[in-house]
C-alpha cells in the first residue's frame, strides 16, 4: 500500500466513476420499475404477466451491472465480477431449496389454508 | 403506517414515564450502571484523560485499537449475557414443582414469565451477536493485517464505522433494560409472536433494530476484511503462505458477506409488518410465518459457522506454536475451512426439521448437515497430528485450544445426532439442543480466550499472568462440565427449552448441579478479572520481545511487541509459510532494516463516531416511533457521509527519521524497558503514543 495508495482519487476503482452512465442507469431503472409496477397492477395488460415481469427484472439487473456497477473482466474489476458470478450458485441454493420445501409444505401443514 | 396501542405524542413518540420499569432487579442494575458510569467518568476527568480517550481511541482508525475496542464491547456484553444466564439458572432451580416458593410477585421462583422471557431472548441475542461476533471481528481486525504484513485494513474509515455501528446495537440493548422492555420472542424472533398483534410493545423493536443496525456494521467489516486479505498482502505473501487464521478469516467473512443480507431482509420484512401493516409473516391475510423461519435460518446457520471458523483458525495458530511443530496438513486445513463454509449454505433447514417438510426434503438437509462432519473431522485429525510427537507446552493459550478440541468433539457428535430427523423429532426444542449449541459455542469461547491470551502480548507488549490464567481455565472448564452434562441429560428426559417453571420435580437434581456449575463460572470470572488486574500491575516484569512465546511461527511475531501504530517499519518480504521460523533458521531473527522510509498513514477522524451517534438516534427514534428524531438522524447520516466524501486530507506521513527513532526505542527490548521503568511505544493502554497525527 506504500505507493500512492493514500490518494483515493488515484484508485482505479474510483476512476471508474462516470456521471453519464449513472444517470442512464437511473433513468432506465426508473422506467423499467414503472413498467413492472404497471404489469403488476394490470396483469391482463400483456399475455404472460409473470414472464414479462421476469424479463423486465432481468433487463433492469443487466443495466445496473453494466452501467452502475460497471462489472467487466478488466484487472480492476475482475475480483468484483467473479464474486458477483459466484453469488449465483448461492442464489440457486437459497431460492431453489426454499421453493422445493415450500412446494409441498402448504399441503402438508395446511397452515396457509387456516390463516385466512 | 400502523397505529399502535397506547398513548403517542409527536415529540416523545411512545415514550413516557411509564416506560421506566419498576422492578427491584432492574433498579439494582440501574444503580450499578450509574455508579460504574460515575466512577469511569470521574476517573477520566480526574486523571485528565478525556483528550487521550478522544485522540487515541474514539477517533482512531488504527486497526489494532479498533480491534481492541470491539473486544472490550464484546467482553462487556459477555458479562451482561452471563448475568442473564445466572438469572435463568437461578429461576429454574427455584421454580421446580408445584410446591416451589415464589418471590418478587412470581408464582414460582423470582421471575415472572414476562421477565423470564426477556432474559432468555436478551441472553441469546447478546451472546451470539454482541459478544461472540464483536470479539471475533475484533480479533480478526487486530491479527489479520499483522499476519499479512499490511499497515492497516484496506478501508480504515469503514472499519471504524463498523465498530461504532456495532456499539450502537449493543447500546440499544442496554437501553432497553432501563427504558421500555426487550423482546420476549427468543433470540430467533419466533413468528408470529414478533408481530405487532402479539408483541405490541417496544421490546421486539429494540431487538429488531439492534440487530439490524449492528449487522450493517458486521457486513461492512466483512467486505473490509475480504478486501484487506485479497489486496493488501505483503510481497511474497502468496496464497500458499497465508497463515491459517487469515484463511479462516477469509472464509468466515465470505459467509458473513453473503448471509447477513438475508437477515437484513428478514428483519426488514418484519419491520414492514410492524410499521406499515404489511403481511409478510402474519398469521392470516396471506402471511406466511414459515417463510420467516426459512429466511432467519438461511442466515442463522451460516452465522454459527461464521463464529466457529475463526475459532478453528485460532486453534490452528496456537496448537503449532505450543507443539513447536508446523501445522499438520496446511492444504487440507484450508480446503476444510472452505468446504465448511460452502456446505454451510445448504443445511439451514435442520433447524426446523419438525416444521413438516416432506421426508425427501428433510433427508436432503440431513445428509447435507452430516457432510459438514467430514471437513470438521479432517481438522480434528490435523490438530491431533500436530500435537503428536511435538514438544507440547501447556501454557494458558494451549490449554484453551486443547479444551476447545474436546468441546468440538462433544458438540459435533451431538450435532450429528440432531441432524437425523427421527432423533430430532424427539429432542427438538428440548434443552438437549441448548446443550448442543452451547458446547459448540464453547469451542468459540475457548478459542477466543486462548486467542486473547495468545495475541495479548503482541498488542500490549506484556504477557498475561500464567497461574491466574490457568485457574481461570480450570474453573471455567469445571463450570462447563457441571452446567452442560446435566443439561444434556435433562434434555433427554424431555425437558423443553425456555421454561420459567418446571412441572417435573425429578429434574431438580440437574438444576441444582447446573446452578453449582454457574457458580464455578462465577469464580472463574473472578480469576479472569484478577488476572487482568495483576498482569496490568506487574506489566513491567512481563515484557516480551517480538516473539512473545519463544516458539511463535507466523509473520505477526516478526513485528515488535507492542506493535507500533504503523505495524512494520518496512513492509516485510515473505519467504515461507512460517515466516518467523524461516527467519530463525536463516539467523535473521531480530534483523533490522538497513534504512527507513516515510510511511503514509490514515488520519484520525470523528466521522464514524458521529455517524454512530446518529444511528443511535435513528434506532432509538424507530423503537419509540419518534418520527422527528428518525427523520433528522437519517438525513444527518446521509449528509455526513456526503460531507466526508469531500474531505481530501485523510492521510499524513510519518517521516523516516521518526520511524527510525521509534524502532530504536522498541529494540531496546523488554528487559531494558523493564529496568528503567519506561513503557515502550505502540498502543500501550496506559500511555498515549508519542506521535499523534
Ligand atoms: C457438525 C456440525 C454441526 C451439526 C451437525 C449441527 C446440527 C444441529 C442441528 C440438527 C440443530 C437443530 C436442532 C433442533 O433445533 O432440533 C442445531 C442447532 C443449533 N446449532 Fe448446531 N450443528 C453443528 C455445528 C454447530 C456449530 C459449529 C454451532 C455454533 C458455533 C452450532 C450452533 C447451533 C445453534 C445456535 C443451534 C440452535 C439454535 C436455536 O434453535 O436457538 N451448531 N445444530
Ligand atoms: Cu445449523
Amino acid at each position: 500500500m506504500a505507493h500512492d495508495a493514500h490518494d483515493p482519487l488515484k484508485h482505479p476503482e474510483v476512476r471508474l466513476v462516470n456521471g453519464r452512465a449513472y444517470v442512464a442507469a437511473f433513468v432506465a431503472a426508473t422506467v423499467l420499475m414503472t413498467a413492472a409496477l404497471g404489469i403488476a397492477m394490470h396483469p391482463g395488460m400483456i399475455p404472460h404477466a409473470m414472464v414479462g415481469l421476469s424479463a423486465v427484472a432481468a433487463l433492469a439487473v443487466t443495466i445496473q451491472i453494466l452501467f452502475l456497477l460497471q462489472l467487466d473482466f478488466s484487472s480492476t474489476q475482475i475480483w468484483t465480477t467473479v464474486s458477483f458470478l459466484l453469488a449465483f450458485p448461492l442464489f440457486v441454493i437459497a431460492v431453489g431449496l426454499s421453493l422445493w420445501m415450500f412446494h409441498s409444505l402448504d399441503a402438508r401443514t395446511m397452515l396457509t389454508a387456516l390463516m385466512h | 403506517m400502523v397505529n399502535v396501542q397506547g398513548p403517542w405524542s409527536p415529540i416523545l413518540g411512545r415514550l413516557s414515564l411509564g416506560a421506566i420499569p419498576d422492578n427491584p432487579i432492574i433498579a439494582g442494575a440501574f444503580i450499578f450502571s450509574v455508579v460504574l458510569g460515575i466512577v469511569v467518568l470521574g476517573y477520566l476527568t480526574y486523571a485528565d484523560r478525556w483528550g487521550y480517550l478522544w485522540r487515541e481511541w474514539l477517533t482512531t482508525v488504527d486497526h489494532k485499537k479498533i480491534g481492541v475496542m470491539y473486544i472490550i464491547i464484546g467482553l462487556v456484553m459477555l458479562f451482561r449475557g452471563f448475568v442473564d444466564a445466572l438469572m435463568m439458572r437461578t429461576q429454574q432451580v427455584l421454580a421446580d414443582g408445584p410446591h416451589s416458593p415464589g418471590f418478587l410477585g412470581a408464582a414460582h421462583g423470582y421471575l415472572v414469565p414476562y421477565h423470564f422471557d426477556q432474559v432468555y431472548s436478551a441472553h441469546g441475542t447478546i451472546m451470539i451477536l454482541f459478544a461472540a461476533t464483536p470479539i471475533l471481528v475484533g480479533l480478526m481486525n487486530v491479527v489479520v493485517p499483522l499476519q499479512i504484513g499490511a499497515r492497516d485494513m484496506a478501508f480504515p474509515y469503514l472499519n471504524a464505522l463498523g465498530l461504532w455501528l456495532t456499539a450502537v446495537g449493543a447500546a440499544l440493548i442496554m437501553l432497553s433494560l432501563f427504558l421500555g422492555d426487550f423482546s420476549h420472542a427468543g433470540w430467533v424472533g419466533l413468528t408470529p409472536l414478533t408481530e405487532l398483534a402479539y408483541s405490541p410493545g417496544v421490546g421486539t423493536d429494540y431487538w429488531m433494530w439492534a440487530i439490524q443496525i449492528s449487522s450493517v456494521g458486521t457486513t461492512l467489516g466483512a467486505a473490509n476484511l475480504i478486501a484487506t486479505i485479497v489486496k493488501m498482502r505483503a510481497p511474497g505473501m502468496t496464497w500458499g503462505r497465508l497463515p491459517i487464521f487469515t484463511w479462516t478469516a477469509l472464509s468466515t467473512n465470505i459467509i458473513a458477506l453473503t448471509s447477513f443480507p438475508v437477515l437484513g431482509v428478514a428483519l426488514g420484512l418484519l419491520g414492514l409488518d410492524r410499521y406499515f401493516g404489511t403481511h409478510f409473516f402474519t398469521a392470516g391475510f396471506g402471511g406466511n410465518l414459515m417463510l420467516y423461519s426459512d429466511l432467519f435460518w438461511m442466515w442463522g446457520h451460516p452465522e454459527v459457522y461464521f463464529v466457529i471458523l475463526p475459532a478453528f483458525g485460532m486453534m490452528s495458530e496456537i496448537i503449532p506454536t505450543f507443539s513447536e511443530k508446523p501445522l499438520f496438513g496446511y492444504v487440507t486445513m484450508v480446503a476444510a475451512s472452505f468446504a465448511i463454509a460452502g456446505v454451510s449454505w445448504s443445511v439451514w433447514l435442520h433447524h426446523f426439521f419438525t416444521m413438516g417438510a416432506s421426508p425427501r426434503v428433510n433427508t436432503f438437509f440431513s445428509v447435507a448437515t452430516m457432510v459438514v462432519g467430514i471437513p470438521t473431522g479432517v481438522k480434528v485429525f490435523n490438530w491431533a497430528f500436530t500435537v503428536y510427537r511435538g514438544r507440547s507446552r501447556f501454557e494458558t493459550p494451549m490449554l484453551w485450544a486443547v479444551g476447545a478440541l474436546f468441546m468440538l468433539l462433544v458438540g459435533g457428535l451431538t450435532g450429528m445426532m440432531l441432524a437425523m430427523p427421527p432423533v430430532n423429532y424427539s429432542v427438538h426444542n428440548s434443552v438437549f439442543v441448548v446443550a448442543h449449541f452451547h458446547t459448540m459455542l464453547m469451542v468459540v469461547v475457548y478459542g477466543i480466550l486462548g486467542a486473547v491470551t495468545y495475541w495479548f502480548p503482541k498488542v500490549f507488549g506484556f504477557r498475561l499472568n500464567e497461574s491466574l490464567g490457568k485457574r481461570f481455565f480450570w474453573f471455567f472448564t469445571a463450570g462447563t462440565i457441571m452446567v452442560f452434562i446435566p443439561m444434556y441429560t435433562s434434555g433427554f428426559m424431555g425437558m423443553t427449552r425456555r421454561l420459567d417453571y418446571l412441572a417435573n420435580p425429578a429434574l431438580l437434581p440437574f438444576e441444582v448441579a447446573e446452578e453449582l456449575g454457574i457458580g464455578l463460572y462465577l469464580v472463574s470470572i473472578y480469576y479472569f478479572v484478577r488476572q487482568l488486574y495483576v498482569s496490568l500491575r506487574d506489566r513491567n516484569a512481563n515484557r516480551v520481545s517480538a516473539d512473545a512465546w519463544g516458539s511463535a511461527r507466523t509473520l505477526e511475531w516478526v513485528a515488535p511487541s507492542p506493535v507500533p501504530f504503523y505495524n512494520f517499519a518496512v513492509t516485510p518480504r515473505v519467504h515461507a509459510r512460517d515466516e518467523l521460523v524461516w527467519r530463525r533458521e536463516q539467523g535473521l531473527e531480530g534483523a533490522v532494516p538497513a534504512h527507513f522510509e516515510d510511511i503514509p498513514m490514515p488520519r484520525n477522524t470523528a466521522v464514524p463516531l458521529v455517524i454512530g451517534a446518529l444511528a443511535l438516534g435513528l434506532g432509538f427514534g424507530l423503537v419509540w416511533r419518534m418520527w422527528w428524531l428518525t427523520d433528522l438522524s437519517f438525513v444527518a447520516i446521509i449528509l455526513t457521509v456526503i460531507a466526508r466524501s469531500f474531505v481530501r486530507d485523510t492521510d499524513y506521513v510519518v517521516k523516516a527519521a521518526e520511524v527510525e527513532r521509534i524502532e530504536k526505542r522498541l529494540r531496546q527490548g523488554a528487559a531494558e524497558a523493564a529496568r528503567n521503568g519506561a513503557s515502550a511505544s505502540g498502543i500501550d493502554v496506559l500511555r498515549p503514543r508519542e506521535s499523534s497525527p
